[in-house]
């Protein structure tokens, strides 16, 4: 058994969520709800749930300030959001759940499944919302990389390029080689489209790192050689000439 | 049958033709790319310049060349540019060509367009640039082993010393020049080189080395029988300098030969300068006048109508001066008064000039506010946060196994969508569609909030509501405001009022609810942006209807009031 709690200021997602949960799988409880932050921290600390799904929005506050409210995140954490741009793509950088209004039975599913498989871990995900607190006050944007064994912090300016290997994506810097269980479209949509070109179908190349342009290639600070795409070589190449 | 055939006949052909062509068209494609390279040059240059480079332009422009290519395209019409004198736009240009041949790390051209830019900015006065740029052309030409592109860019090195006024590195790099030359037998610009060593020597005074270079390149134009005096003419000069008028002379009128059989007017005049110049110099009197008059004549072969066209101008001067002397008087009294009225003058022009910018301006910058406007009323209404936690509530009917029901909020908010886009682009539309589309979102919005609020909408008896019109959306932001924070946060169960009625030359609209009031803190952002463009909008109708404007918490915070008065007569 599973124990979920939901804290949502909308009464319609909070029940929408417990009825789809229940069509899914009897192994999901929602053991507790709550619409505000001063309802979420009583309840919280009765209910003991192993997994809790958290709107942006509360009726007194946001999120954030609960999370910063409660001693322990001893729960594995999903947010819910209808449309918060700046949201989404934190949650993104960050490595961390999350789930979109209106929800999407596979995604709801997929997403319980993931974070029941995760060996529990509170210092990760208060590592992971510090550092989403930290992009949110400086310049230099770190992104989070999950791997098997431990996240890595990577300030976006270090990465050289990133390498499509099938389902995964290969996360080169100077130091080193990160493979991430996402593919390379995952990480084009994330990082910032003014640094990183796509040159090829297997490569996402940041620009302030390139060396020279060969013919049909790329040389990188690390003298690692990317390949540029046959067909878009014309237009790559005049992307980058006219920087 | 027969005719059907005659038809399928022409199609058939028609067919061909068409192959036929779009053959020739790909064939003349593959064409360009298959050039080589002195073939392209030929099918890039036309006789006339002008023509050239707009055939040059439109290629950089329309056609996909591989940079080897285009990096030509660009070397060609700097070196245009730079024969028609337009040194700055030539350097653009080749400053492009030299980029991409840097890439293709094209020796031969790199050394060409280093060259090229070296001429260019030596021709703007920058010589230290200029010399920058002929030394790689230099270097790039020693390493590929063109002699003759050394010898040039040698030439243009001393060239450039020369006037930086180092007249030894001048003298090197000529000296270097005239050794390669002498290796590659190529006369032709070795006594041109000869002439220069000789001229820079004649500068520092070393006038018998000067000497011996001129004879040099003398005696090769001799040889090829070049048409070109500038080595005589240099020679004779040093020995009148030197004292030897005779000598001179006698040289000068080997220059003045040659000169006559080029027909180069301007230096025969010189020369006769020179000749009268050696003849006072060789006490030769005599022979002054006739060469003064053969000057003379020289001159009038040059300059006949350009000196006639001088006198002319020289005695309109003249006129003008008197003219001048005598209005000055008059103008030292009315200086004054001129001053006065030109200062009048300009002032009414600037006003003018600023009035009429600023009317303009003004016009630009309310057209702009407008669609700024109408997207800003886009945004608010669709608020996308609204958009899917509307969704959701929809979503969430699902589960409560009522497909009708299910189905009448979903078109409901369907139609809510369709309104949106029909009206945002109108200026007005009447209050009974306008009252239409806010039923429609309030119910959208009971719905997401579980009926947490009634809501009524009052219109007095005096109201035609399906004649009068507004602008469209405008008291929607007011509705959402009550409904998200103020009745939203409530406990009990809220109401939401909308009153309008008719107060002599306004309508009247009130937008009440009973919520949780104004909070200043918490909803400032939103609430102000909303009521922002909503006076912003009332402004650019330019009736005054913002002034009576007011939005005020009911005592006690016990909801608040919006009280909106529009001036909306035919």
């Amino acid at each position: 058994m599973i124990k979920i709690a939901i804290i949502d200021d909308e009464i319609n997602v909070r029940e929408l969520i417990k009825k789809m949960l229940k069509l899914i799988s009897s192994t999901y409880v929602v053991v507790g709800e709550a619409a505000s932050i001063k309802s979420a921290k009583t309840m919280l600390t009765s209910c003991k749930p192993d997994v809790v799904f958290l709107d942006i929005e509360l009726e007194d506050g946001n999120s954030f300030d609960l999370l910063e409210q409660i001693p322990q995140i001893d729960f594995k954490l999903v947010f819910i959001t209808a449309f918060n741009e700046f949201a989404i793509r934190a949650f993104k950088y960050n490595a961390l759940d999350y789930i979109l209004k209106p929800i999407a039975p596979d995604e709801l599913k997929n997403t319980l499944e993931r974070v029941k498989s995760m060996v529990y871990v509170e210092k990760e995900t208060k590592t992971l919302l510090k550092n989403l607190k930290d992009n949110k006050a400086s310049t230099i944007q770190k992104i989070a990389l999950k791997t098997a064994k431990k996240v890595h912090f990577l300030e976006v300016d270090t990465i050289l390029y990133c390498q499509s290997d099938g389902s995964y994506t290969k996360i080169v810097t100077e130091d080193e080689t990160i493979l991430v269980s996402k593919n390379l479209k995952h990480y084009q949509e994330l990082l910032p489209e003014d640094i990183f070109i796509r040159t090829h179908q297997s490569y996402l190349v940041n620009k302030k790192h390139i060396l020279s342009l060969e013919n049909d290639s790329i040389l990188l600070k690390n003298n690692d050689v990317v390949a540029i795409s046959a067909r878009r070589k014309a237009e790559i190449k005049a992307t980058l000439l006219n920087e | 049958m027969y005719f059907e055939f005659r038809n399928m006949k022409q199609t058939i052909v028609a067919l061909l033709l068409l192959i036929i062509v779009s053959f020739n068209c790909c064939n003349k494609n593959t064409q360009n790319n298959t050039f080589t390279d002195s073939e392209f040059l030929e099918y890039i240059s036309d006789t006339n310049l002008r023509p050239s480079l707009q055939k040059i332009d439109s290629l950089i422009k329309y056609e996909d060349y591989s940079d080897k290519r285009r990096a030509i395209l660009f070397h060609e019409k700097g070196r245009l540019l730079a024969t028609l004198e337009k040194d700055v736009e030539a350097i653009g240009s080749l400053n492009e060509a030299l980029y991409l041949f840097q890439k293709e790390s094209n020796k031969e051209y790199l050394a060409k367009t280093n060259m090229l830019l070296g001429d260019s900015y030596a021709m703007i006065s920058k010589q230290d640039t200029a010399a920058i740029y002929t030394n790689t052309a230099y270097n790039f030409f020693k390493e590929i082993g063109d002699k003759k592109g050394e010898a040039k860019t040698l030439n243009s090195l001393g060239h450039l010393s020369f006037l930086a006024g180092d007249y030894n590195a001048s003298i090197a790099h000529v000296k270097k020049a005239i050794d390669l030359q002498i290796a590659l037998n190529d006369k032709e610009t070795l006594s041109a080189s000869y002439n220069n060593l000789g001229f820079i020597l004649e500068q520092t005074e070393n006038y018998d080395e000067a000497i011996s270079y001129y004879e040099k390149a003398i005696e090769i134009n001799n040889k090829i029988d070049r048409l070109n005096t500038n080595a005589l003419r240099n020679l004779g000069y040093v020995h009148l300098i030197q004292d030897d008028p005779k000598k001179c002379i006698a040289i000068y009128q080997k220059a003045l030969k040659i000169e006559e059989r080029t027909e180069h007017y301007l230096i025969q005049q010189e020369i006769y300068e020179v000749l009268v110049e050696a003849a006072v110099k060789d006490e030769d009197f005599k022979s002054i006048p006739e060469l003064i008059r053969k000057k003379d004549s020289v001159t009038q072969l040059l300059t006949s109508y350009e000196s006639e066209e001088k006198m002319k101008l020289i005695n309109r001067k003249n006129e003008q001066f008197i003219e001048q002397e005598n209005l000055k008087k008059e103008l030292e009294l009315n200086k004054k008064n001129k001053i006065i009225l030109g200062a009048i003058l300009s002032f009414l022009l600037a006003l003018g000039l600023y009035v009429f910018q600023k009317n303009r301006n003004s016009r630009l910058e309310l057209k702009q506010q407008k669609l700024e406007l109408e997207q800003k009323i886009l945004r608010t209404q669709m608020n996308p946060h609204f958009v899917f936690n509307a969704l959701t509530a929809i979503q969430k009917t699902f589960f409560d196994e009522d497909p009708i029901k299910s189905s009448t909020y979903l078109t409901r908010f369907a139609k809510l969508v369709r309104q949106n886009f029909d009206v945002v682009n109108k200026k007005r539309i009447t209050l009974e569609e306008d009252l239409d589309i806010l039923k429609n979102y309030i119910e959208t919005q009971q719905l997401r909030f579980e009926n947490k609020f009634d809501y009524e909408i009052n219109i007095s008896d005096d109201i035609e509501v399906s004649i009068i019109k507004l602008p469209p959306m405008l008291l929607q932001p007011f509705i959402e405001n009550s409904i998200e924070h103020g009745l939203k946060p409530k406990n009990e169960k809220g109401l939401l009022q909308i009153n309008i009625t008719e107060q002599e030359k306004y309508t009247h609209i009130e937008i009440i609810d009973n919520g949780i009031g104004y909070n200043k803190e918490k909803v400032r952002d939103n609430r102000e942006h909303a009521i922002d463009i909503f006076l912003k909008r009332l402004k650019l109708r330019d009736l005054g209807e913002e002034k009576k404007f007011s939005i005020k918490a009911l005592d006690n915070n016990k909801g608040t009031k919006v009280s909106i008065f529009l001036d909306l007569r035919p």
